[in-house]
């Protein structure tokens, strides 16, 4: 594999729009990417999109790729569209590292829309992402992704102790930080004693502390070799961001028989394992990160993903998170952009904004949410972690990714 | 207003009166790991063509839950989410009736049964699927 870097990202603000298509907000994000990578898009030799919904909504299941990126004017290059649910972007992604670290491609395109906003039918919208899970057993019946992590989260605060008060902390961290970034669907902070008195979704999750499913949004990056990078594209030797490691894990299979059928988050089972991976090809370990994102689709994720990221020993999470350590101006922030909670969640977009916000604080570019954790300086690596889609025997995701990404 | 099942080949009726059910599995015949819905070949040891159909009791105890205060289209809000852990260790969700829709009303542990019955109601179509019932005690 050769190295490969990050030349440029992109997004369209995430949020509600009910008045742009889908290829309203891809073209937005293609063309903030291809403006920020400087180059002549006619360079682009591939392209992965990610959408989870675009079918469920217009009955139009295939030529999504197609529909995504050629009414931005890019066309002549082969258009390929994958899934995996939340964890959609992160295929995209990967796919378009693995094109161009091959050297069978030189520049690689990966961008994730997604529309979900349903006006007046918050319902519509859920059933939407339903669909990311199997449907004929659990979700047919009547189980939620809200319900099945709230019913997670629920087992943890016995197992570790942890508190509404903890998941209300996180909520305003990430709410917080959304307040300072206006690609975020919402940028409204709020305070903990707003978050506690919130409307109960699923006991003991408040509104604030759960993403939304309705909401729309697209983001890309693009990525080409390190060699493409510095030979033909010119760019200052080492000036790019370098995908250090990546690595996408699935769930296996767990006996009924084994004590513990429903080990910990849907969204965290394989993230060691990812992270093990992903940390190793790197060459860094936990605590090298000073930048992390995580997939925080409900508040208790982030505070689980604090231990399958090695940033605190199991049971520990509370007291990292209270320390500040994982604020803007703590020494590993996460989530600066606002996370799953603040920037929004519009599925198969996710992951592509993390990758946007990383690599923008990595830069030294993020403005008023700019990250300097150590030695007053921009952070150096960052960790990215995201899953998704569920289904077939034992349950578990499709797909779990961890990423490094480094300066 | 017409009906149709969830899926076919879930699970089986074995009670008209209390709509009691039965789940229909599939058993290795190699490592003896007991899955559902059925399937072919054995994700525990990996067994090409190991699965044999089976009926396992839809009896067993909550292991979690949680209230649902919004759900998909059709569901009556607010309504009971739970993981239930069969007495085959088998561990499927259903949502809980048969109770008030309420945190103290019920826990952890509690015995319950899975019935047959009307989960929700799409464009006049009932679906139909399963729903649990706390029972009494036998064990």
């Amino acid at each position: 594999m050769n190295e490969v870097v990050v030349l440029g990202v992109g997004m369209h603000p995430f949020g509600r729009y009910d008045h742009l298509s889908l290829q309203d907000l891809s073209r937005a994000a293609i063309w903030a990417a291809v403006s920020d990578a400087n180059i002549d898009p006619r360079l682009l030799d591939i392209a992965y999109v990610a959408n989870c919904y675009h079918g469920f909504f217009t009955g139009q299941l295939d030529a999504i790729a197609p529909i995504a990126v050629k009414y931005s004017g890019i066309t002549g290059l082969p258009l390929v569209h994958v899934m995996g649910g939340s964890g959609s972007g992160s295929v995209a992604f990967h796919e378009a590292v693995l094109a161009v670290g091959s050297g069978e491609y030189s520049i690689a395109l990966a961008v994730g829309v997604e529309k979900l906003y349903v006006p007046g039918d918050p319902a519509r919208s859920i059933s939407a992402i339903q669909t990311s899970g199997e449907q004929s057993v659990a979700t047919a019946l009547g189980l939620t992704w809200i319900g099945d992590l709230a019913m997670s989260a629920r087992r943890l605060m016995t197992k570790y102790g942890w508190t509404q008060e903890d998941f209300a902390l996180v909520a305003e961290k990430n709410r917080h930080n959304g307040a300072l970034n206006p690609l975020a669907e919402i940028q409204e902070p709020l305070t903990m004693e707003e978050i506690l008195s919130a409307r109960v979704v699923a006991y003991p999750l408040t509104r604030p502390m759960c993403s939304s499913a309705a909401v729309d949004g697209a983001a890309a990056a693009i990525v080409c070799a390190r060699e493409t990078a510095e030979s033909v594209l010119r760019v200052a030797n080492g000036a790019a961001i370098r995908v250090a490691g990546m690595s996408l894990q699935g769930a296996k299979y767990i006996s009924n028989r084994t004590e513990d059928v429903r080990p910990g988050m849907l969204s965290m089972n394989e993230a060691p394992a990812a992270f093990a991976a992903a940390y190793g090809k790197a060459g860094v370990g936990p605590e090298d990160v000073e930048l992390a994102f995580v997939h925080d689709a409900i508040a208790p994720e982030e505070l689980l993903s604090y231990q399958v990221l090695g940033l605190c020993a199991p049971g520990d999470e509370p007291r990292l998170l209270r320390s500040g350590a994982t604020r803007i101006s703590g020494r590993v922030p996460v989530n600066t952009d606002g996370g799953l909670l603040a920037r929004g969640h519009p599925i198969a977009a996710t992951a592509l904004a993390q990758i946007h916000e990383a690599v923008l604080q990595l830069r030294g570019r993020a403005g008023r949410r700019q990250a300097y954790p150590r030695d007053n300086r921009p952070p150096r690596v960052a960790a990215l972690q995201n899953a998704g889609a569920q289904g077939g025997p034992g349950g578990g995701v499709a797909v779990s990714s961890g990423l490094i990404l480094v300066t | 207003v017409t009906s149709r099942l969830v899926a076919e080949g879930l699970f089986e009726r074995v009670d008209m009166d209390s709509n009691a059910a039965v789940l229909l599995v599939s058993r290795c015949s190699r490592c003896d790991e007991v899955v559902f819905p059925r399937m072919q070949d054995c994700p525990n040891c990996v067994g090409q063509d190991t699965m044999r159909p089976d009926r396992v009791s839809g009896r067993g105890r909550l292991q979690d839950f949680v209230i649902a205060q919004r759900g998909p289209t059709g569901f009556r809000t607010p309504y009971i989410q739970a993981y239930v852990k069969l007495d085959s260790g088998l561990v499927i969700y259903g949502n809980v009736e048969g109770v008030e829709v309420d945190e103290s009303a019920i826990a952890p542990g509690l015995r319950v049964e899975m019935r047959v019955g009307v989960i929700r109601r799409v464009d006049d179509v009932d679906v139909v699927g399963w729903t649990f019932r706390p029972i009494e005690g036998p064990e």
